[in-house]
């Protein structure tokens, strides 16, 4: 995937890939009003047949879906790894947890949160500018696990009895705090954050991204600043995961320091994978299969690590590229049946 | 001054399990660019394997030695299972489809581990004669980290061996530095990757069963180590053996001198060594693969 | 592509959907045949899996043997075991599916963040907690203060009772240990395990000194480096004592890295607050000279109560209870009472009942605090040292009981 890594091994033949620009000739707004309304559909499709305790799940699950969005960003547009998002995620979540009893706004609190685990991922980037492939992996996981250790170490944060009672607040004179309610502020949150993404990724910046996730030497040669790509890139997905992770928190009303244990760095990854990288919804997809899935199957089995394996096994083996590849697979059938 | 030889002296005891546990890391990582989760698995069940084998006991060195090296067996033969089943169908792909394979692969280990053992933790005694503390002056080493690192040394020797000097390393190193060429060479490079996986699992379950008397043999096992490991063969180097022993000791070093004299950031010490090692030699320590240097 | 991809999406969402809501809502509710059900919520998968066998083994043990002892005549009582994965997401979601399936009662789980998710969910809702395991200093109102939660109670005793309670006696019995060498877990409860218990002996007239402090992150299990360090460090063996704020794995790995340097026997006390007993009874036989304070040693207590409890864990699961499985026993045992004393399982009358429910269990007489919602339950500082032929690889040779009242007055 790195520069680095293929001067060592042969490049695979690279599965085709149809560059940004040809494949979406659509007009921008045309693109945008179909995402639109399909989260128009999804947020009064899903409180009509799922409710309480499941909405909550499903709700949980659009905040990961968020977040695996954003992550997407790095692995699949801009082809960089990272171990430690997690730390943006709880960095946006301990962002709303700290601000909790100044701030009353709901969205300003998500907003303050994307702002912090931008700023934070700016830095990070601004720092780590030069170091990439598997070792800059290494370094946000690095830089995850020290943001985890200083929860324990910072009195304001309270070690692992976290930030408790925080409140979902108001907008529009509607109170938040029912669970029916939020999913509309969860999944309002969540278009508006899919909606920029569309955008950037239509965009020269997006292009760019693309360029330098096929190939960095050559993005460079054609004048592209590899370098802030990367930075941009890791902004864009640091906000983001701020964003989702202080959804999180409203939506938890608690931010514990679980919410930055690697794992979750690790899981959301996963998301990407088994939805698909090279898709726009793929991350998505995922996201809300493995938060559901994975919830009934420990619900219901005794040895659940072992199901969950195993299904994530048969995804790799049947579509490597993530669940959504497998649309070209229909696709690829459909056209010989045509013919 | 002995305090400082101490210090130094415990951090490479603390470092020489981390090498042993990473070697089959590093070899896997450094010929088939698999970032492989499931080492943590093939570590857990190399020291339920041992703890089971002896039934917590250890007479002597000869028999533990024996039922260590029975637990790599074993561990082979899943290592050639995996390989076979899932990862053989993967080469080729993208390092992160082989990742969440390798992921996918720890958590159905770590239930079957459930499933086969139990909830409850086991232990394992360490092997009589090996329990106490050798002391030279003033400085105290336990006896069995001087046999860890016997072991450590003996195990990074025989992979240089094996791939520098062997018909078999130079195979590896073909296939690792180019697997087309190799190909076109009449080299099986299938097979050759089937038995660099075996041989990092075996690695991965002889190091599980070494570490067993010194830990609690549960199923929360797979991720110790888990970080370290991967630090190891990153900043040692792409596959680099060398340079994942080198990596060991200076974490294990750096840790020690940190719990000994600044006590308070010392929980720290891995992540600050690392981030400071990455930031000053992004290739890591050694810089070259397996190919080229070990 | 794209509009296949779509089709594909709205297939797989419809199939979760139909999982979530049709194929989801065989709820049978709670009350549904006149009978009561509870809902337990412990860690049953994971590193931690052995607790949650624990807690829901104990759990239903006392509500069979509190119905035996005549409480709750007749009523059909049903527990329903939930997986909370030691992870408080997971924890207040299984707590949502619960309750929204109509089953407003319930119990358990191990960990404070756990229990400090879904302690505000249960008040919101209108439920009822009784927290097994957890006992984190601010889930109760501890020490004569309001409980913070409404509908919330605690079996266990508080994390800082268990401390003191550890002090006391170590004040009493080694007066001349005075140069401590600490080794813990880096995060609050560790910090304040050892705080507490210094203040104590400090209050009792002790000298504490601080020899050594090591706290290693949550999850490490190399501990060479500070095994080391703390025996070049140790002083005089008649005044020194190891301080553990450990539990589980962690305790396990320090203890058999110790091993080898001689450690334990280079001191006059060990000593450690926190659940012990599973380590101890995992090193078969090789356990070393050990005081531990903790909510319950099977040992500890010489009565018809104890015996039936300990005799009937045996029966149905095979092994001595542990302190988790006590826990988990007066959690049932407790819900129990006061579905008797409610004569329903109306979540609001058991909560009334909750607060000034009593009971004999096998520590004896058991009183709820109604304004801390605190059961004032003892705690346990035993002695034991490892023998391959006692009981389970553990002898216990000592036990002393100390009681709730003693423990809340000091602070």
């Amino acid at each position: 995937m790195t520069a680095q890594q293929n001067s060592t091994v042969v490049a695979p033949p690279e599965p085709t890939r149809s560059p940004v620009g040809i494949e979406r000739r659509r007009h921008p707004i045309v693109e945008l009003a179909k995402i639109l309304v399909t989260c128009l559909v999804i947020a009064f499709a899903v409180p009509t047949v799922v409710h309480d305790a499941n909405l909550f799940l499903v709700t949980t699950a659009v905040i990961y879906a968020v977040f695996a969005m954003g992550t997407n960003v790095l692995f699949g547009w801009t082809g960089i790894s990272s171990f430690g998002q997690a730390a943006f995620f709880g960095t946006g979540a301990y962002a709303v947890g700290l601000t909790k009893d100044h701030i009353e706004s709901p969205i300003l609190a998500v907003l303050v949160a994307g702002l912090a685990a931008g700023v934070m991922a700016l830095l990070f980037a601004a720092l780590a500018g030069r170091i990439t492939g598997v070792e800059f992996a290494m370094l946000t996981l690095i830089f995850g696990q020290i943001l985890w250790m200083l929860t324990f170490r910072m009195d304001a944060l309270h070690g692992e009895n976290g930030i408790p009672a925080i409140s979902r607040g108001e907008l529009f004179g509607q109170n938040l705090f029912l669970d029916d309610k939020f999913w509309w502020f969860a999944v309002i949150v969540a278009t508006v954050v899919v909606l920029g993404l569309a955008h950037i990724r239509r965009s020269s910046l997006g292009a760019s991204m693309n360029a330098v996730r096929d190939d960095p030497l050559r993005a460079a040669a054609l004048g592209i600043d590899v370098r802030l790509v990367r930075a941009l890139a890791f902004t864009i997905a640091g906000v983001v995961a701020g964003v989702a992770g202080g959804l999180m928190a409203q939506q938890q009303g608690l931010v514990t320091p679980e919410i930055l244990v690697w794992a979750l760095s690790g899981e959301v990854i996963v998301m990407c994978l088994i939805g698909g990288m090279r898709t726009f919804w793929g991350p998505a997809v995922g996201a809300v299969i493995l938060t559901v899935v994975e919830h009934y199957l420990f619900d219901k089995l005794a040895s659940p690590d072992f199901f969950v394996g195993l299904a994530l096994l048969v995804v790799v083996l049947l579509a490597p590229g993530g669940l959504l590849s497998l649309t070209t697979v229909f696709r690829r059938v459909r056209r010989r049946v045509a013919r | 001054m002995s305090e400082l030889i101490s210090a130094i002296i415990a951090g490479i005891a603390q470092g020489m399990p981390l090498f042993i546990v990473a070697s089959g890391l590093t070899l896997i990582f450094g010929v088939l660019r698999v970032l492989n989760f499931a080492h943590g698995a093939f570590f857990m069940l190399g020291a339920f394997l041992l703890a089971t084998m002896l039934s917590g006991g250890a007479d002597n060195l000869a028999v533990f030695l024996l039922a260590a090296l029975a637990a790599a067996a074993v561990l082979a033969v899943v290592g050639v299972a995996a390989d076979t089943a899932v990862f053989k169908r993967l080469y080729g792909q993208d390092h992160m489809i082989t990742l969440l394979a390798s992921y996918a692969l720890l958590l159905g280990l770590e239930g079957l581990t459930t499933m086969l053992w139990g909830n409850k933790p086991r232990s394992q005694a360490p092997v009589d004669g090996l329990g106490g503390s050798l002391s030279v002056g003033r400085v105290e080493v336990a006896s069995y980290d001087v046999f860890l690192l016997v072991v450590g040394l003996a195990i990074g020797a025989g992979l240089y061996l094996l791939l520098q000097r062997t018909r078999y390393g130079k195979v590896i190193r073909a296939v690792s530095t180019d697997e087309l060429m190799a190909r076109a060479l009449g080299i099986r490079a299938r097979r050759v990757q089937a038995g660099v996986f075996a041989l990092g699992a075996a690695l991965a379950g002889l190091s599980g069963a070494l570490m067993a008397p010194l830990l609690s043999v549960d199923v929360g096992l797979a991720p110790t180590y888990a970080i370290q490991s991967f630090a190891i063969v990153i900043i040692g180097g792409l596959g680099s053996v060398g340079g994942a022993l080198t990596a060991a000791l200076i974490l294990g070093i750096a840790d020690s001198l940190m719990v000994s004299y600044v006590p308070d950031v010392a929980g720290f010490s891995l992540y600050i060594a690392v981030a400071l090692i990455l930031l000053l030699r992004p290739q890591g320590l050694a810089g070259r693969p397996v190919g080229s240097a070990a | 592509m794209k509009r296949i991809g779509k089709s594909a999406v709205l297939l797989l969402s419809g199939s979760l959907i139909c999982t979530l809501s049709a194929c989801g809502g065989d709820d049978s509710g709670s009350a549904s045949d006149g009978g009561v059900k509870i809902g337990v919520i412990a860690p049953m998968s994971g590193a931690f899996a052995e607790i949650g066998d624990n807690i829901s083994n104990g759990f239903k043990l006392g509500v069979e043997q509190a119905q035996a002892d005549g409480l709750a005549k007749g009523v059909a009582i049903d527990v329903e075991v939930k997986d909370e994965q030691a992870d408080a997401t997971a924890a207040s979601q299984v707590a949502r599916d619960f309750m929204s399936d109509g089953t407003m009662l319930l119990a358990g789980m191990l960990t404070s963040t756990a229990c400090g998710a879904v302690a505000p969910l249960v008040d919101q809702a209108g439920g009822a907690l009784v927290t097994a395991v957890c006992a984190g200093n601010d889930l109760s109102g501890a020490y004569s203060g309001k409980a913070p939660y409404e509908r919330t109670f605690a079996v266990a005793p508080r994390d800082s009772m268990v401390s003191t309670a550890l002090g006391k006696v170590v004040a009493e019995k080694f007066p001349s240990v005075t140069d401590y060498n600490v080794f813990g877990y880096d995060y609050t409860w560790g910090h304040e395990t050892w705080e507490v218990f210094r203040d104590t002996m400090s209050d009792a007239g002790t000298t504490v000194n601080t020899n050594q402090e090591f706290f290693v992150p949550l999850g490490e299990a190399n501990f060479r480096n500070q095994v080391s360090a703390m025996s070049r460090g140790l002083g005089d063996k008649d005044s020194s004592a190891a301080f553990l704020a450990t539990y589980g794995a962690g305790t396990t790995a320090f203890l058999k890295q110790a091993d080898a340097f001689g450690l334990t026997d280079k001191v006059s006390l060990l000593a450690s607050a926190g659940g012990y007993e599973t380590v101890a009874r995992s090193l078969k036989g090789a356990a070393p000279d050990m005081w531990n304070a903790y909510d319950y040693v099977y040992a500890a207590y010489d009565s018809p109560e104890n015996d039936k409890f300990v005799k009937g864990y045996q029966d149905e699961y095979g092994d001595l209870p542990v302190a988790w499985s006590y826990d988990g026993y007066q959690a049932g045992y407790a819900y129990v009472a006061a579905i008797d004393a409610a004569g329903s399982g109306d979540p609001d009358d058991v909560v009334e009942a909750l607060s000034n429910i009593s009971f004999t269990g096998p520590a004896g007489e058991m009183k709820m605090d109604g304004t801390t919602h605190q059961l004032l339950a003892p705690v346990v500082v035993s002695h034991t040292v490892g023998d391959a032929d006692a009981p389970d690889g553990v002898k216990v040779l000592d036990t002393e009981v100390v009681p709730a009242a003693d423990l809340i007055e000091t602070h």
